[in-house]
């Protein structure tokens, strides 16, 4: 705990804008540099129009990792395909349990996407989420036997490096499929109603807990879902970094996510927005937000 | 691209203090007149230790949090319930004794200087000798928390009286938790004791299978240690899991073990809280030095 002391860097003031605070902010912290190979910046952000679709999508590091110096686990991947006119969406959340789970979320968002647009290049009317996700997850594998050297290593041994939930979308116009393995969820927000449509965790007894599925394991437990994202509406894909603070979203976070997000902010904005301050509340969070096509 | 404020969004004053009425969160994008207005910051808030940033006077501070109150049935924050059950029996006099109390100082300490993980526990202490007493009652671990001295009291070990008062406890926490608003994750008990129970075997055991009970909803994970003169055992099935029983080896100072002990107990609360979000059910914990796991099948 050496780094108790260090304090929270000192805004100038032309360029303050201050932490985005939801209630109780979370202690000021001067975040380490995180230590991880290959490189994981703290914070990415990404988005832009495609098809009609305009989309927002970041991944901040959490509070805990930014004073410990571990490396951000969640990770996100967009992807356009233009034959089809398909946006493809991912974003996973590496379990911490795992040492090299950055990596594996950076794995299965890429892999799992570039999946899809294989099936796409294909000219298939709907996804076929078996192969996406056992293509993932093999990515996983595979990358546990280079880095061990073990080429008979499996999916138990990938597990132990490099496990992650994963959550991809497909968008088409107004139709969108997704499928999730884990508890990394996919809202509609519709004014400030969060309809859920994938991956929530279920508490059955009302207490937080209760382990999560995750790749390479559970390859083939993915929940699948199909929603229509009528204009108006705001597809979300998100990490349970932000799920748990957002807790449905009825309360303080929900209002304030459905109000900023009514239009789609500026980029970097929106990455802010994501990175907002609320006690107890440090983990990774990432978020992609697809509004839809205008009539 | 410049933002367009929404119309709610208005500029704040200069006071660094926000209108309550106004929405929780900075605006996002600034107003036209940016360069005269002086921008609305919080004052970032000070790691413990720290002096609290130019303008953030506790006043202010306070004043910043005032008319945030919550949505009623709105989600504030998440906690981790963990309990330290000691044994306070005759047995425990001397060094054992103050040992414990010195860990727990340690605890406290560390904790309240951590700046994330002091606001995501929540702590208690049950004693047990003939009877068990809630020596604290779940609280936040602050540098001013007043900690109870423990000290050896009665002639019994009544393992039945201290599973009972958790099996009591902790759903009465956890409900009280909720009602502030607070996700819960699930408690965690820190047994510890170096005798055997003075009672029936059947007692201390209907009690425990009450509290391991999966019908229960708010059942903790419970690691249970032996020191002295405690049965292996007896220890191995109090754990709620066979990997969280632990034995002190044959040999070794009491006094020295539960220091060990004491010392695992800070790593598991920061480790366990560093991973609140992952959702994981098993609580983090490495076996602390002196101890041996009992975790292979006794016979």
């Amino acid at each position: 705990m050496t780094a108790a002391g260090r304090s929270a860097p000192v805004r100038r003031r032309r360029l303050a804008r201050g932490p985005v605070t939801i209630g109780e902010p979370a202690a000021a912290i001067e975040a380490r540099l995180a230590a991880a190979e290959p490189y994981r910046p703290d914070t990415i952000a990404d988005g832009g129009t495609a098809f009609g679709l305009t989309i927002r999508a970041a991944s901040v590091r959490g509070l805990y990792k930014r004073y410990t110096g571990g490396p951000r686990q969640d990770d996100i991947c967009l992807r356009s395909h233009a034959g089809s006119d398909t946006l493809v969406a991912a974003v996973a959340d590496g379990v911490s349990a795992a040492v090299r789970s950055d990596l594996g979320a950076a794995l299965a968002v890429r892999y799992a996407t570039a999946a899809v647009v294989r099936q796409l290049d294909d000219g298939r009317g709907s996804i076929d989420w078996g192969p996406v996700f056992e293509q993932a997850a093999w990515a996983l594998v595979e990358e546990h036997r280079r880095a061990s050297g073990d080429a008979g290593a499996g999916v138990e041994e990938a597990s132990g490096s490099l496990a992650t939930t994963l959550l991809v979308a497909a968008v088409r116009d107004s139709d969108v499929e997704l499928a999730a393995i884990g508890d990394s969820p996919a809202f509609v927000l519709r004014g400030k109603d969060y309809d859920a449509v994938v991956g929530e965790a279920e508490h059955h007894d009302g207490l937080i807990g209760g382990g999560v599925d995750a790749l390479p394991g559970c390859a083939g437990a993915a929940q699948v879902a199909r929603c229509s994202l009528e204009p108006g509406a705001v597809l979300l894909l998100c990490t349970d970094g932000l799920a748990m603070p957002l807790a449905g979203g009825g309360g303080e976070v929900g209002a304030t996510l459905a109000r900023e997000l009514a239009r789609p902010p500026d980029i970097v904005d929106f990455a802010r927005l994501l990175d907002f301050s609320r006690s107890t509340y440090d983990d990774d969070r990432s978020l992609i937000a697809v509004w839809g096509a205008a009539r | 691209m410049k933002i367009k404020l929404p119309s709610n969004m208005r500029a704040a004053p200069a006071a660094g203090v926000p209108d309550p009425s106004e929405p929780a969160t900075m605006p996002l994008g600034s107003p036209p007149s940016a360069e005269s207005v002086e921008p609305v910051v919080p004052p970032p808030v000070a790691a413990p230790g720290e002096e609290p940033g130019e303008g953030a006077s506790p006043a202010a501070r306070q004043a910043l949090w005032a008319g945030e109150q919550a949505p009623v049935g709105s989600v504030i924050g998440q906690v981790l319930p963990m309990y330290f059950v000691g044994d306070e029996s005759h047995s425990m006099a001397g060094e054992p004794i103050a040992a414990v109390n010195q860990g727990l100082i340690d605890l406290r300490d560390e904790v309240a200087k951590h700046p994330l993980i002091g606001k995501k526990v929540r702590f208690g202490i049950i004693t047990f000798a003939e009877t068990a007493q809630t020596r604290l009652e779940l609280s936040e671990l602050s540098e001013q928390l007043v900690l109870p001295a423990l000290s050896p009291r009665g002639r019994g070990t009544s393992y039945a009286s201290a599973l009972e008062a958790l099996r009591q406890t902790i759903p009465a926490d956890v409900a009280l938790l909720k009602g502030n608003g607070y996700q819960v994750h699930r408690p965690s008990v820190f047994f510890l004791s170096d005798g055997l129970p003075t009672e029936k075997a059947e007692k201390w055991r209907a009690r425990l299978a009450e509290l391991k009970d999966p019908s229960f909803r708010e059942r903790p994970n419970i690691l249970a240690f032996g020191v002295g003169e405690a049965d292996p055992e007896v220890i191995a099935q109090l754990a709620s899991s066979p990997r969280y029983g632990f034995m002190m080896t044959q040999g070794a100072s009491t006094a020295g073990a539960i220091a060990e002990f004491a010392s695992s107990m800070l790593n598991s609360m920061v480790a366990s809280a560093e991973r609140l979000d992952r959702g994981d059910h098993t609580i983090e914990f490495e076996k602390p030095e002196g101890f041996v796991q009992l975790d292979a099948p006794l016979v």
